[in-house]
């Protein structure tokens, strides 16, 4: 069960023996996973499986919905598991950003997205010009108008938002993008663009990505490294061929089997 | 002269004002068989269904079961015809009585079914049946919908939905609050239960990989009309509108690449004219002005550029077919 990968490198995400309970009850068991620089690692699993608890405990948000977290996420040298306050802000300005699965709810409803923008980058010490030049170029870059700024969240698409949800993480720099279902709520054709668009930023800025889905055909076209979890523990993780093309689990073939193909029956 | 069972012909339907639905025609067959519909969120699937079920009235055109018009129904027809149509939605949990148990949700079915004489033991004997057709045991009839999953749930409404021994089942995105594993399960459920009972379905779903198993027509729906439809198989396979191409492009493929954007998705689109237009990578001066359905290639497509794209696929995706 170990993360195969330059090893010179340094991982920029280290998680050792990751346990989130809620009581008694173990919803999310991680033993070990290292996050390389320019690497995509998937979390993929049905409902119940503990991806999502493992993104956020990887996170240092575990505790925040009532779950207890055990053992060590190691992000630059913090262990998240029981950072301060402070460090955690540090490390969420710099290292690790969350892109959600409901962009329009992640962002606050009583304010135009210029201001978000804005105390985004304030809370992590970018102001003033420094901080207008970032988010142009973060808005160009994923390919946003800059009159989106004027608008509240419910007057952009769901596409829109999502899109101005990875700005943000592009403005603030951070070295890992952690997308939690990023466009299950969004079609089929804005998905296309936004996979594109996360793919793009990894080749160009070398950002990693924990990407968790239910989908594995999707999480197949973008994931070096794949980890199959179910009932909170994991199944599987090997690279993406490894998992697609010779599952060890007889859970991972299960999954594999049940993603419709179109055109299988032609 | 037609064996259609149930007809849309040129619906358009509006809510208010604001028409949601144009010029939309559909046929529906005797099973087994399936008519797909889909589509993105938005482009007025569901209201179709919502017109099929009675729910809505269309503005011009008109639903027909077999010879009648659904809005001159009498009241005794009326009550017959939601028992031939039957709707099955997304979500059992929304969809059944939180308060009501299993075997209660199926005996009120079939209280208004042609099974209502049953009493007693004959009609413990029909429930368990129709669990059993969907694959649950009959051990589940006291449990209320939150004591049972969501797999079960949504095989309790299908079992309701037969109660009555309709013709017809409305799938409106049956299996998209589901597990892939679950999902694959109902699929199979649904493909055996079309072909056991006769059933015709219509289908709704953002979905394209699950049509293929239970239609053998797909209407494709962009911004409240029908830019192509035919046999699944020449749709799905060789599209030749430039939407329908776009959904197929932006499928994501098991170990392919990351799946290609044709054209701009997240652009909204037109009110008049071509409503694709914004989007379309090929759009000319002539898509200013709405295309007809005309029929092509064994479908029926609205798009000026049908023949090339055709003829060419790969126009979609060439540089100099970006405006």
């Amino acid at each position: 069960m170990t993360a195969q990968a330059a090893p010179t490198a340094r991982p920029l995400i280290s998680v050792r023996d990751m346990r989130v309970t809620y009581g008694d009850r173990l919803v999310s068991h991680l033993p070990e996973l290292d996050v390389y620089e320019g690497e995509c690692v998937a979390l993929v699993g049905e409902s119940g499986s503990g991806k999502t608890s493992a993104l956020l405990a990887i996170l240092g948000l575990g505790d925040f919905s009532g779950a207890h977290v055990a053992g060590s996420v190691l992000i630059n040298g913090v262990n998240v598991v029981d950072a301060t306050q402070a460090q955690l802000r540090r490390v969420h300005g710099t290292a690790i950003t969350l892109v959600s699965q409901s962009p329009q709810a992640a962002l606050n409803p009583t304010m135009r997205l210029g201001r978000l923008a804005k105390l985004a980058l304030k809370q992590h010490g970018v102001r003033g010009r420094e901080a207008n030049a970032r988010i142009g170029d973060a808005l160009s870059r994923v390919v946003l108008p800059n009159e989106i700024l004027k608008r509240y969240p419910h007057e952009v698409s769901g596409g829109q938002a999502q899109r101005f949800c990875i700005a943000l993480a592009v403005a603030l720099q951070v070295q890992c993008i952690a997308a939690d279902e990023p466009t299950s709520a969004l079609d089929v054709t804005v998905q296309a663009e936004i996979l594109r668009l996360l793919d793009e930023l990894r080749r160009e800025r070398n950002m990693a990505m924990v990407l968790v889905s239910h989908d594995l055909a999707l999480v197949s076209t973008l994931a070096d490294r794949i980890v199959v979890m179910k009932d909170g523990e994991v199944v599987e993780i090997g690279s993406r061929d490894e998992v697609l093309h010779s599952p060890k689990a007889d859970y991972t073939r299960e999954l594999l089997a049940a993603v419709p193909v179109l055109g299988a029956t032609s | 002269m037609t064996a259609d069972l149930l007809r849309v012909d040129g619906v358009t339907l509006s809510y208010g004002k604001r028409a949601v639905v144009h010029d939309v025609s559909l046929a529906l067959t005797k099973g087994p068989t399936g008519v797909a519909l889909v589509g993105e969120s938005g482009s007025g699937k569901t209201t179709v269904a919502r017109a099929l079920l009675g729910m809505i009235g269309p503005t011009s055109g008109r639903v027909m079961f077999g010879e009648t018009d659904v809005s001159q129904f009498t009241r005794s027809e009326r009550a017959a015809y939601r028992r031939t149509v039957q709707p099955v939605f997304q979500d059992g949990t929304e969809a059944l009585d939180p308060r009501m148990s299993v075997g209660k949700a199926l005996a009120e079915a079939l209280s208004v079914s042609p099974d209502a004489h049953l009493r007693g033991a004959a009609k413990a004997r029909r429930i368990a049946e129709l669990l059993d057709d969907v694959g649950l045991s009959s051990g589940i009839v006291d449990r209320l919908p939150h004591q049972i999953s969501g797999g079960q749930r949504q095989r309790v409404c299908i079992a309701r939905a037969l109660a009555v021994r309709p013709q017809v089942l409305l799938l409106d995105e049956p299996t998209s609050a589901l597990d892939v594993t679950v999902q694959s399960k109902i699929l199979e459920l649904l493909r055996r239960l079309q072909q056991e009972h006769s059933l015709t379905y219509l289908l709704i779903t953002h979905n394209l990989a699950i049509v293929e198993s239970l239609c053998s027509y797909t209407a494709v729906m962009f911004a409240g009309r029908v830019v192509e439809q035919g046999p699944t198989r020449e749709v799905l396979m060789s599209p030749s509108h430039p939407y329908t191409a776009s959904l197929i492009a932006a499928l994501p493929r098991m170990g392919g690449q990351i799946p290609t954007a044709v054209g701009r998705a997240d652009v909204g689109f037109a009110d008049s004219g071509c409503s694709f237009r914004m989007r379309c990578p090929i759009a000319v001066d002539a898509c200013v002005s709405s295309p007809e359905l005309a029929s092509i290639g064994g479908r029926h497509v609205s798009c000026f550029r049908a023949d090339d794209v055709m003829l060419n696929p790969r126009i979609l995706n060439s540089k100099e077919a970006t405006p």
